[in-house]
């Protein structure tokens, strides 16, 4: 097995806040490997986008504060200065935002903005980037026109594919894509996620895709992460976690999307509660407010460990075979009184 | 229109010119939060406390004419002698050199070339400055608010017509129009309908001040009118048969306030440096009454000879707006907490 | 473009009309005594008085009067109720030095009001940044006439840095002219560098939390470049429009303060005299040049507007 390209270790982020410091990420592990597609799947304010961002160091300020590491080769992202972190950015690192329109330039033509960032690393001449611009961007199903076009006059769908462009500029090895579909149409999603696939074929990048929606992460991801309040919860391939899904929050997870819970006629349900505060120190796990099956060992932190076997990972005390067994017998969270469990 | 005095100064929230400003404060905080937060502002309270001790100071002249200095503002001592450090010196040279300060009862901060008490002139100077920002501020905001809610709600040919006026009147460089204005009226008089202003009335400056200041506050008002009419509860109110002027008053006015409240401030400075600029250029604040404006333009004329004179009037001025500016932008980083955070 | 272009120049001719008519009545409701009398001057005769009254209207309606008197401002024989002189000429001649102080102010105020407000936004939250943004306050809240006459007092007179007001044309002596205008540049300018540098500075903090800065920062851009390209760019948006209506006022004799206390003879200086004198034709026509400056530069600035943010096209201003 090859060297991981990205390889986070222990990461934590954390936000002072009039209220105290607030624990948007803590001790988060994973690896992302050449060619491969790791989704990172929470709702949101679980802390996957600051993840994302701090790998990018896109979020530093001075009251944000890091821990852990992050290894993108030999360069450790978390510890080098700004110039140095600004040289990795767009070259082996780029980023495919959430909303297309918000993220271009009002004002800057699309083919300049793609220009930009190729000149920003490459002493290339203003005419070969142009060209190399304007042949980037067919690649990724752009009409030639679009090159001279200002963001407003793009549909949705090219304007994320202009943002693809730009992130494809400097042949990235990592491309970290913070929900790059949930902003367009539901046939556009569908092309732009054909489109990030047929991308990992061609260039071999990695993709760290960040996203709530499982149905990006079936569509495009190898493996997948689950985030709740800050932590991963489980971790496995897209097969594992879908199929045999160990986490309490990943069943809730999985039985609130539709296409994924509907397969048997099932009612799609919500996840009853609202994700804990992080201001202050942990008290167990934090799911357990939430969790029909809290019981007595839940007042610790379970650690995140491989239950089921070789890189499956998850973060619950419930012993497997008692997992199965309550995941089959109804475990649709929130629907059910509490009273079932324990 | 701009000019060097004030441009659009009267701008509102993150200093942005014109429409924007009443638009943005459609969803203002609410009160006693935005209260809160400008009592937690160092600057805004350090403001306030400046403000409440000049008007103190204006409002205790009488006390320090009488009781410390001994005169009026317009009684003249070129004759006299004032006893400084044991030797008695002349109020007013014979060659016609005014006494510098003196740090004392008498004179504290000298005299002018009529031999008159800059300090008493200072505190009844503040007096009329203060009152004639106040008055013009709040007479451009009654007006501006009048002819923003006819426009905004009545449109049609009325706001086309009203509005149409206050770009007449934008357009007009406002020191020019100012000093017209202050002109005419100071040699004809003015008569509205029952209220007759001789040519000398401190109720003329204010008057023109206020008129000139009209179109910047009532044109973002009136963009924020035609907003609010369109929203549900005005047409609930009229689908209950509320009239027109309840309607007004009740529905729209009330969300008004908060855009009128931020601007309050800043047309107050805004005034004030007004009327040091018509007193300046002689259309202002008629002499021998004194204010802030017409001390400074006694002080530039003889600033080779006695400095001291314009240096005075002008330090108090600065003070007064700057504390102005400094609590207005508070009052707005208050009431919409999502402008950009102040210094 | 062409029929935004016919509807400006519609409504220049309409809020032309407006001034003239608010500027002629607001000296026509005082009491001027006889214009005809002060015209023909020292020497007069009953004969010159009569005809100064019927060419001029003066013995019929207000508006027959203003009638008269706008068919002059149009063909250049308005002449002064005080002194006689031929206003176009008085107003020619104190153009070159409107234009001298406007041109080079708002160069400099520009220019600087950028530099500040750029420092006090990225410095937020630092002592710096207040300081800056506390100098700013300062600066507006200063009337110009008096730091004028203060910097003419102590640099000009007690330093004799620079000479004590008055004015020396471009083509005759660059330096000198120069050298007399530092001063009331500066006065002038002191006010909109604080009023530009607040807008500006609020202006860059809201474009610094938006999407596509950090998007700029994402390809890897140096800081200067994300701050110049990215952030500047588009928060100088709003200053443009502020830059082109004050540089229109200026030019259009709305600098009256600081033309009269460095004794330019400007046009707004002629202006203030005239209004003085209650001598209603320059004024009536330095009005009218001013509002004229006005709505030019404010046609000019919806232009730049389109031009600066593509998202405004001319077609729909």
């Amino acid at each position: 097995m090859s060297s991981p390209l990205l390889r986070v270790e222990d990461l934590g982020v954390s936000f002072a806040t009039a209220e105290g410091s607030v624990r948007a990420v803590d001790s988060v592990s994973f690896e992302l490997r050449t060619g491969e597609v790791l989704a990172i799947v929470g709702e949101s304010g679980a802390g996957k986008s600051a993840c994302a961002m701090a790998l990018m160091g896109l979020n530093r300020s001075p009251g944000a504060c890091f821990s852990g590491a992050a290894w993108l080769g030999e360069l450790e992202l978390l510890a080098v200065p700004d110039a140095a972190l600004r040289r990795v950015r767009g070259t082996d690192m780029a980023l495919i935002p959430q909303d297309p329109l918000s993220a271009l330039n009002p004002v800057q033509r699309a083919g300049d903005q793609v220009v930009e960032a190729m000149r920003a690393h490459e002493r290339v001449s203003r005419r070969a980037a142009r060209e190399r611009a304007r042949a980037l961007m067919v690649s990724v199903g752009l009409p030639a026109a679009a090159f001279a076009a200002h963001p407003h006059e793009l549909s949705g769908g090219m304007r994320q594919r202009v943002m693809i462009a730009m992130a494809l500029s400097c042949q990235p090895r990592v491309l970290i894509a913070d929900e790059p579909t949930t902003a367009l149409d539901v046939t556009i999603q569908a092309q732009v996620l054909a489109l990030l696939a047929e991308l990992r074929e061609r260039t071999g990048a990695g993709i760290l895709l960040v996203t709530h929606d499982l149905g990006v992460v079936a569509a495009l991801a190898d493996r997948v992460a689950v985030m709740y309040a800050g932590r991963l919860v489980e971790t496995g391939t897209v097969d594992e976690v879908f199929h045999d899904p160990q986490h309490p929050y990943t069943w809730g997870l999985l039985g609130s999307t539709p296409g994924l819970a509907g397969a048997r006629g099932e009612r799609l349900a919500a996840i009853a509660g609202a994700p804990p505060s992080r201001l202050g120190p942990d008290a167990g796990c934090r799911f357990r407010a939430r969790c029909p099956h809290e019981h007595a060992a839940c007042a610790a932190m379970p650690e995140l460990a491989e239950r089921v076997g070789p890189g499956h990972a998850d973060r619950c005390w419930l012993p497997v075979d008692q997992k199965r067994l309550r995941r089959e017998h109804g475990g649709r969270i929130g629907l059910e009184p509490r009273g079932i469990a324990a | 229109m701009a000019t060097e005095l004030i441009d659009r100064a009267p701008a509102g929230p993150g200093g942005l010119p014109g429409e924007e400003a009443a638009g943005v404060l459609l969803a203002p905080a609410a009160p006693r939060s935005a209260l809160r937060r400008l009592a937690g502002s160092r600057s805004a309270l350090g403001a306030a406390a400046l403000l409440a001790l000049l008007v103190l100071a204006a409002l205790a002249a009488p006390l320090w004419a009488d009781h410390v200095a001994g005169t009026t503002p317009y009684a003249n001592h070129i004759t006299d002698r004032v006893e400084v450090g044991g030797k008695a010196r002349d109020v007013v040279s014979p060659d016609g050199v005014p006494i510098g300060p003196t740090w004392r009862g008498r004179f504290f901060l000298g005299a002018d070339v009529n031999g008159r008490d800059i300090m008493v002139r200072l505190l009844y100077g503040g007096r009329n400055s203060l009152m004639i920002g106040v008055a013009a501020a709040l007479l451009t905001a009654l007006l501006a608010v009048a002819t923003a809610l006819v426009a905004g709600y009545f449109r049609g040919w009325v706001d086309g017509v009203l509005a149409r006026g206050l770009d007449v009147i934008w357009a007009y460089p406002v020191i020019l129009l100012g000093v017209a204005l202050g002109t005419a009226f100071a040699v004809g008089g003015v008569r509205l309908g029952p209220v007759e202003l001789a040519g000398d009335s401190k109720a003329i400056p204010v008057l023109v001040i206020a008129v000139v200041y009209v179109p910047y506050m009532a044109r973002p008002l009136r963009g924020t009118v035609l907003a609010l009419r369109e929203r549900e509860f005005v047409a609930a109110a009229r689908a209950q048969g509320a009239g027109a002027v309840r309607v007004m008053w009740s529905e729209i006015l009330p969300n008004l306030l908060p855009g009128i409240v931020v601007l309050l401030p800043l047309m107050v400075a805004n005034a004030i440096l007004l009327e040091a600029a018509l007193s300046y250029l002689g259309a202002g604040v008629r002499p021998p009454e004194p204010s802030w404006g017409t001390m400074i333009d006694d002080g530039v004329a003889r600033i080779v000879t006695a400095e001291h004179l314009a240096i005075a009037p002008g330090l108090m001025l600065v003070l007064t707006v700057a504390a102005l500016n400094v609590l207005g932008d508070r009052v707005r980083d208050a009431l919409d907490p999502h402008a950009g955070a102040g210094t | 473009m062409l029929s935004f272009l016919v509807r400006r120049l519609a409504a220049m001719v309409l809020v032309l009309f407006a001034i003239s008519v608010l500027t002629f009545s607001i000296f026509n409701v005082i009491p001027n005594g006889e214009p005809e009398n002060r015209m023909a001057g020292r020497t007069q005769t009953p004969a010159q008085v009569e005809a100064i009254r019927r060419e001029w209207g003066f013995d019929r309606g207000m508006v027959v009067q203003y009638a008269t008197t706008m068919r002059k401002v149009f063909t250049g024989d308005l002449i002064s109720y005080y002194n006689g002189s031929r206003v176009g000429e008085e107003i020619l001649r104190g153009l070159p030095r409107t234009f001298s102080l406007a041109v080079g102010a708002a160069l400099l105020w520009m220019a600087l009001a950028v530099a500040l407000g750029l420092y006090s936004a990225v410095r937020s939250g630092r002592l710096s940044g207040w300081l800056t943004g506390a100098l700013a306050v300062i600066g507006i809240s200063m009337p110009v006439f008096w730091v004028g006459a203060l910097m003419n007092h102590y640099l000009g007179f007690e330093a004799g840095l620079f000479p004590n007001g008055g004015y020396v044309p471009l083509t005759e002596d660059p330096l000198a002219w120069a050298h007399h205008l530092i001063l009331p540049w500066t006065a002038l300018s002191i006010l909109f560098i604080g009023v530009y540098s607040r807008v500006l500075r609020s202006s860059v903090m809201d474009t610094m939390s938006e999407d596509y800065v950090r998007t700029a920062r994402a390809k890897g851009l140096s800081e200067g470049r994300v701050l110049v390209r990215h952030v500047l760019r588009n928060s100088l948006i709003p200053i443009v429009s502020l830059w082109g209506l004050d540089f229109g006022a200026v030019l259009g004799g709305g600098a009256i303060l600081t033309e009269t206390v460095f004794d330019l003879q400007g046009v707004g200086q002629y202006a203030a005299e005239s209004i003085d004198q209650l001598d209603v034709p320059p004024v009536l026509a330095v009005t009218m040049l001013g509002a004229f400056f006005i709505v030019v530069l404010n046609t000019v600035v919806d232009v730049l507007y389109a031009v600066l943010d593509p998202r405004i096209r001319i077609g729909r201003l």
